[in-house]
């Protein structure tokens, strides 16, 4: 049996009072009470725990959404010498819910042109594999949804769906400002995809698992330190998939107004707002569990602290990245992540490849001399790698994108 | 098995008919964008069967490079040639007679295929013999056989835990890559050889004709 959410004692407690007749999975635990349900009906006291799970897990989300969106506000507004946010509340607390208030309570407008079945359901496409992803991390040392044997390609998967959103809103709006921002997201996506896939080989070989749960019990070292080559790719590879500054080009303000989301307003702009905080979120913690240690730490402060420390740490860099760095343009974008990208992703994965055969199964001490090796290897590809692009001060040629050259999106006409 | 049939059932037709609405509107749009969005709808009903079927990892990767890659390479091409995106071309009848000969060839194929496999019922099986449900999804233990030594046999449930592996079902992921990697591993790399040729070769077939 794969565990799941029944690993936590608050929903355990929860379930076996609800079906006390469930010797299997309620033995050792409690006193619980008689039981809500008659025996037979542990189905239905497993359904009712489940939907409390994802109840709190998806509106703990959205509530960390608001509060990352008004910590980013206030910490970028530091960064630029600007106060941010603060009229509503103790230090402008309250700006998320005087926000989504007047994004409620605007018109909704829906273009004459406009696709209704694609433009309708892009929003939802944004969000919903945001939350699924929220399924398989490990909060903390027992608190999951579920413990995939599959968690990171299940991470992958759900997350490549999201792909079609930008696509769908685009062609959806018949306007060439949508269209030309859909056409950057994806191909922003497709080159971003592989390094992000191949960054993630190294430690899988190491863990000997692809289940969330079993790469955070693996790393007694944290994987940061393990494979720095395959953290490097998977973050810059995660920032620029959730679409963040500086690979913010798909919806550049001063080029495309609002890029694929442009023609959307009222609570359809908030989804697609709520779909990229949801994201960082989300791309934040798979970073945490898979490079930072997930929920391990000493232990003076319980496991879900250390989650969320480890978190807000991952989302005050992001946002540092976010408030310092000039949006790159689509054809550094794409050659940064096929000429620079790759070529390390693909040598950490030859070079954990040879490791793990050396040490199939690493102990602590195998793993500290695995650290020594990467690291100076990480040191010297950088080096070298760094010699190919362009020196400091330096102004890049513009290259020719000819294949790009007839590409005027033909949409509605 | 844990799971009720009869949901499982529910399920499966759920699956079943959305995979195929998906691709008779894949057929019917008229708009090519829309045509690809329901062939990734049509993917990813797929890959729920693939789920109903505890083939996880196959489903996450039928999701994965059907749905977020090879349909995503769709629209972005019908994106980018404007003559495909404007339009609603009808095909003359030399596509038309070509393409029913060869949906008629697949089909046959499949359904011969489909009349010729074994389904022998895992369910039934394992309901009948504790051994081949441990094999599957709980934990079994294997000996050599008496008499013949180079035959494993299951014994279930396992009862030392060193000896203990996990059932087919728990570990398919490992037994796949184990196939791809280690038994199968020049077939695997030849297949990614020939993938490479042909992607050069589009490469070289499409690359703009510079002056020089």
């Amino acid at each position: 049996m794969t565990s799941s959410f029944l690993d936590n004692a608050f929903f355990r407690n929860i379930y076996c009072n609800l079906a006390s007749s469930d010797s299997a999975r309620c033995a050792g635990g409690g006193p619980f009470g008689d039981g809500l349900f008659p025996p037979g009906w542990e189905w239905f006291a497993f359904l009712v725990t489940a939907f409390l799970t994802v109840f709190v897990v998806i509106n703990g989300a959205l509530l960390g959404v608001n509060a990352y969106i008004w910590g980013e506000r206030r910490l970028i507004g530091r960064i630029q010498g600007r106060p941010g946010p603060n009229r509503w509340g103790p230090f402008g607390l309250l700006t998320p819910v005087a926000d989504l208030i007047k994004i409620l309570t605007k018109e909704d407008i829906v273009p004459a042109a406009a696709d209704r079945l694609l433009f309708f359901l892009a929003p939802f496409l944004i969000v919903v594999p945001v939350l699924l992803v929220f399924a398989v991390v490990p909060f903390g040392s027992s608190s999951w949804v579920a413990d995939l044997n599959i968690g990171l390609l299940y991470v992958l998967a759900v997350l490549s769906v999201e792909s079609f959103a930008p696509v769908m809103a685009g062609w959806g709006s018949q306007n060439r400002y949508a269209m030309f921002g859909a056409l950057r997201a994806v191909a922003l996506l497709v080159s971003y995809e592989i390094p992000m896939v191949l960054s993630l080989l190294g430690v899988l070989m190491i863990a000997g698992s692809l289940s969330l749960v079993d790469v955070v019990h693996a790393q007694s070292v944290p994987f940061i330190l393990v494979q720095p080559l395959g953290f490097l790719v998977f973050f810059i590879g995660t920032v620029a998939e959730i679409q963040r500054a500086p690979f913010d080009l798909a919806e550049a303000e001063s080029e495309l107004v609002g890029g694929y989301h442009t023609d959307y307003s009222g609570i359809r702009w908030g989804l697609f707002q709520a779909g990229e905080f949801l994201a960082t979120i989300a791309g934040a913690a798979i970073i945490v569990t898979v490079f930072l240690g997930g929920w391990r730490g000493p232990d003076f402060l319980p496991s879900h602290a250390w989650f969320f420390i480890k978190l807000t740490g991952v989302l005050v860099v992001m946002t540092w990245i976010r408030g310092t760095l000039p949006r790159l343009r689509i054809d550094q974008v794409t050659s940064f992540a096929w000429k620079g990208l790759l070529p390390l992703a693909a040598l950490n994965v030859v070079l954990s490849a040879l490791l793990s055969l050396i040490w199939p199964a690493p102990t602590n001490g195998e793993l500290w001399i695995m650290v020594a090796i990467n690291m100076t290897v990480a040191a010297a590809a950088l080096i070298v790698l760094g010699q190919f692009g362009p020196k400091a001060g330096e102004r890049p040629t513009p290259a020719p994108v000819s294949t790009l050259r007839e590409a005027t999106p033909g949409g509605g006409n | 098995m844990t799971e009720s049939s009869a949901l499982v059932d529910v399920i499966f037709w759920v699956g079943a008919i959305a995979a195929i609405g998906a691709s008779v509107m894949v057929v019917a749009a008229r708009d090519v964008l829309k045509s690809a969005v329901f062939l990734a709808a049509s993917f990813l009903a797929v890959g729920g069967i693939y789920v109903l079927l505890r083939a996880e990892f196959l489903a996450a990767v039928q999701v994965l490079i059907y749905v977020g890659a090879v349909s995503i390479l769709i629209i972005f091409t019908i994106m980018m040639v404007r003559q495909i995106a404007g339009g609603n071309r009808s095909a003359g009848p030399f596509y038309v007679v070509t393409g029913a000969i060869a949906a008629t060839l697949v089909s046959l194929a499949v359904i011969y295929a489909a009349y010729n496999t074994d389904w022998s019922d895992l369910d039934a099986a394992a309901a009948s013999d504790q051994r081949v449900e441990a094999a599957l999804t709980g934990s079994y233990a294997s000996q050599p056989a008496p008499g013949n030594p180079k035959v494993d046999i299951i014994v279930a449930p396992a009862t030392a835990a060193a000896n203990s592996h996990p059932g087919v079902f728990e570990r398919s992921t490992g037994n796949l890559g184990q196939l791809f990697i280690r038994d199968y591993v020049l077939a695997f790399e030849i297949i990614s050889l020939v993938l490479l040729a042909a992607l050069i070769g589009a490469l070289v077939l499409a690359r703009e004709r510079r002056p020089t």
